[in-house]
């Protein structure tokens, strides 16, 4: 059995051609959209293969797979997707990510052509398939067709015969464009930049804790798309990742990442959230559940003493369904920068929102429709949530501090005075002592002078212990002061 | 996917480790100074690569990926994206070429080139093209061999640098499988091409008979346009195989100016269900015999010291 599969994918409506095209802002937005894609055909591992130069990059899952009529039914006309036609749940109970079935047409962006290779549990066929993203960026004149529709990309492929057990499916990006294989292949690195390449979760999380790193953009372009993969697609936390300390507060959040059981390995490395907090005495954490009308909730909250580094993680990020919606938004949800300005930048906050959020997802799956109920429902919930905690980071992580400064500073200031008074008191007995008796040490220290006899005093010291020079000086000086009481 | 490519490439018998070692040898040979240091077709497995890696040749990463450092000194060539895939898995970082070599090379005429980042790659210091097929011929106006072909330009790239740089010294390594399996005018091409070497130079004569014999020799003289496989011994067949294959790669290379310094050529296998093989690794570095004929008259030459067999155990016996 190898039967030719040729035809044509179509799209609906010029509507969806636009925003199909020039979708995602970057790399990191077409591959994540690919592993999603893979969560929801309930892949337990994905495999991303992007060095040595991102000339080709291959995304492998170990999902349910295709046979030739998913194919031409999923793919074959884009916006009428059929992945939420019967239900909006996989086989294995996952929430879908997916909904209209554009994802894949991400690939365009990155490359010309796709390659896919697929076999559907059992099922006895293997599809081998090619599908030309040259003809998206063909004039409109074109790719216009009868009626509605226009040609996305042409695909050409076969079917041959596959083990019924065996359920796969490979997709090669080839021909990855200039700038995006450029950037991925990390050839527009900066001098100096550091990579995560090749490195294990345990060794990123170091990297990733370091003090010194300020932004992920400290990383080259190659590091960076691994991040912002692993922050958005539905992969475990690293042990421990807001510190010891945090673990039990946290554990629903953790718990619920990794019973996804869904791993992705980018160029051998398992990839984990990047969302890690450094071990600190200065911070806190609060948890936060919201049951509202149009949308509920969960949120931790996690406020250190001082700027967030690396500050990618400050600011909000919002999950639906498993998935981020775009990275960390550091204006809070619109909140005011004026309230509580300098601990906005010490917070890092996670809101893992229900399915109802989800109708809210602007297309490019990276923002919300701030008119959307669910969205305006939420937005309030969080700011009052985020007025307390900054109120408690001023109150727990500054002012508290503050006072607690200010109390060692005067008692450190006191234990000073009563040190030089000591040490004055015991350098005049010590001067006297072997001139006169205690009775008449006392006495002399008592009696009263006018200022014009300390004058003389301090003069007839000064003659014996000072140069000329010196002596004018401190005359001068004590003159004018005695002059000024 | 199960190739029969995979299968053979995967063995770890004996003779095949013991030619692993040949390749290494030949890596060893050059300075590891450029990329790529060595070209190979692995299958999926990548035998050859893992030895590498354990010979300390190429570094990995704690994950098993290529080391940054090391990415693209090594570089294969695989055309079935599967097997791409296996080997991606097994090697991350490691450069593949999603291609067969003779669409790398824009087949084997001589006026399309590949470009610049493939011509890179395959003027590897180590060249190795490890085949379980038989060498092809075709028989057009003349007879030719693709493989040969491919050769050839591989051998030009090396010879031709780009900014005028100096050739550098190279090894070729070409495993190929020992049936014959050519049409009548090649079968022809070869018996005389062998006969006009023994006529032509004595030197080659006197050591071709010794291993294969006064007999076959003066046999391949006089019946040069009679005579075919089927007369001869298998033990012969592969012999009279492993002279020609390295005398054609050097007859069809010679104008490049390459001086074989170094030319093992093995047979191996052949019993308990394993194929008869060929294997070949010439060094090659920069000749400074002026005039053509005394190039390949000392290049064929060379042939002969390095004739041998892989014994199953392992064991080279040359001769």
């Amino acid at each position: 059995m190898d039967n030719r599969l040729s035809g044509e994918i179509l799209v609906a409506s010029r509507i969806v051609d636009y925003l199909s095209s020039g979708l995602y802002e970057s790399p990191a937005a077409c591959l994540k959209e690919l592993v999603n894609n893979a969560y929801d055909a309930d892949a337990k591992l994905v495999e991303l293969f992007v060095k040595p130069d991102a000339n080709r990059i291959i995304v492998t899952d170990d999902g349910t797979g295709m046979d030739s009529q998913d194919f031409k039914r999923n793919f074959s006309k884009i916006s009428e997707s059929f992945k939420r036609e019967s239900t909006d749940r996989t086989e294995s109970s996952r929430p879908k990510i997916g909904k209209i079935g554009i994802g894949f047409i991400a690939a365009n962006e990155i490359c010309d052509i796709m390659q896919i290779i697929s076999t559907k549990k059992g099922s006895r066929e293997k599809i081998d398939i090619e599908i030309n993203f040259k003809a998206m960026r063909m004039p409109d004149e074109e790719r216009k067709r009868p009626g509605d529709s226009f040609t996305k990309a042409d695909y050409e492929g076969t079917v041959s015969q596959a083990h019924p057990d065996e359920h796969y499916t490979h997709i090669f990006l080839k021909e990855v464009r200039g700038p995006a294989q450029e950037l991925l292949a990390g050839a527009r690195n900066r001098g100096e930049s550091k990579s995560l390449y090749g490195l294990s979760p345990k060794t990123i999380a170091q990297r990733l804790r370091d003090p010194n790193l300020r932004s992920w953009e400290d990383f080259d372009f190659y590091s960076q798309t691994m991040l912002e993969v692993a922050l958005n697609v539905p992969v475990p936390y690293v042990d421990h990742w807001a510190t010891k300390k945090y673990d039990e507060v946290l554990s629903s959040f953790t718990n619920r990442a990794n019973s996804l059981d869904f791993r992705v390995v980018f160029d051998g490395t398992e990839l984990r959230k990047p969302t890690l907090f450094e071990e600190s005495d200065e911070s806190f954490v609060k948890t936060f559940q919201y049951e509202g009308k149009d949308v509920s909730f969960e949120s931790y909250f996690y406020v250190q003493h001082g700027v967030l580094k690396p500050q990618d993680l400050n600011g909000v990020l919002i999950r639906i369904r498993n998935s981020a919606v775009g990275k960390y938004e550091r204006s809070f949800l619109g909140f005011p920068s004026s309230i509580g300005t300098l601990f906005q930048r010490w917070l890092s906050v996670e809101i893992w929102a229900d399915d109802r959020l989800e109708s809210a997802m602007n297309i490019d799956r990276k923002t919300l429709r701030v008119t959307h109920p669910a969205y305006l429902e939420l937005v309030d919930a969080f700011h009052v949530q985020l007025r307390a905690a900054l109120n408690e980071a001023r109150e727990k992580l500054y002012e508290q501090p503050s006072r607690k400064k200010k109390r060692i500073r005067y008692k450190q200031e006191l234990d000073i005075i009563k040190e030089v008074s000591e040490a004055a008191r015991t350098s005049v007995s010590s001067v006297t002592a072997d001139q006169m008796s205690a009775e008449q040490n006392h006495r002399v220290l008592l009696k009263k002078y006018s200022a014009i006899e300390l004058i003389e005093i301090v003069l007839d010291v000064s003659k014996r212990t000072l140069s000329a020079k010196e002596r004018k000086l401190l005359m001068d000086e004590l003159v004018r002061e005695v002059l000024s009481k | 996917m199960n190739r029969p490519i995979d299968a053979a490439l995967s063995q770890d018998r004996p003779a095949k480790r013991a030619i692993r070692q040949l390749w290494l040898r030949e890596v060893r040979r050059h300075p590891a100074n450029g990329n790529p240091i060595y070209l190979t077709l692995p299958g999926t497995e990548g035998k050859d690569i893992d030895l590498l890696i354990n010979e300390g040749v190429i570094a990995t990463t704690e994950t098993g990926a290529i080391a940054a450092e090391d990415i693209g000194k090594v570089v294969a060539v695989e055309s079935n994206s599967e097997a791409v895939l296996s080997l991606q898995r097994k090697y991350p970082g490691l450069r593949i070429h999603n291609n067969t070599l003779e669409s790398l090379m824009n087949g084997g005429g001589p006026y399309a080139w590949p470009n610049k980042n493939i011509s890179r790659d395959m003027r590897a210091k180590v060249v190795n093209i490890d085949l379980d097929k038989s060498l092809r011929a075709e028989c057009g106006e003349e007879v030719s061999f693709p493989l040969i072909k491919i050769i050839k330009k591989i051998s030009q790239l090396h010879r031709e640098r780009p900014n005028a740089e100096p050739a550098e010294p190279w090894s070729l390594c070409v495993t190929v499988n020992s049936t014959i399996e050519w049409p009548e005018p090649a079968v022809r091409f070869f018996f005389r091409f062998l006969a006009n070497n023994c006529s032509e130079h004595q030197t080659f004569k006197e050591s071709a008979a010794a291993t294969l014999g006064d007999n076959l020799v003066n046999r391949i003289i006089a019946e040069y346009q009679s005579l075919t496989f089927n007369h001869i011994d298998p033990d012969d067949r592969a012999k009279l195989l492993c002279i020609f294959l390295p005398k054609l790669i050097m007859c069809e290379i010679n104008d490049h100016h390459w001086e074989a310094i170094d030319c093992s050529t093995l047979s191996y296998g052949g019993n308990e269900g394993h194929a008869a093989m060929t294997t070949i690794t010439i060094a090659f570095r920069v000749s400074n015999a002026p005039i053509p004929s005394q190039r390949y008259a000392s290049n064929i030459c060379n042939i002969f010291p390095g004739l041998g067999r892989v014994l199953d155990n392992g064991t080279i016996e040359l001769g």
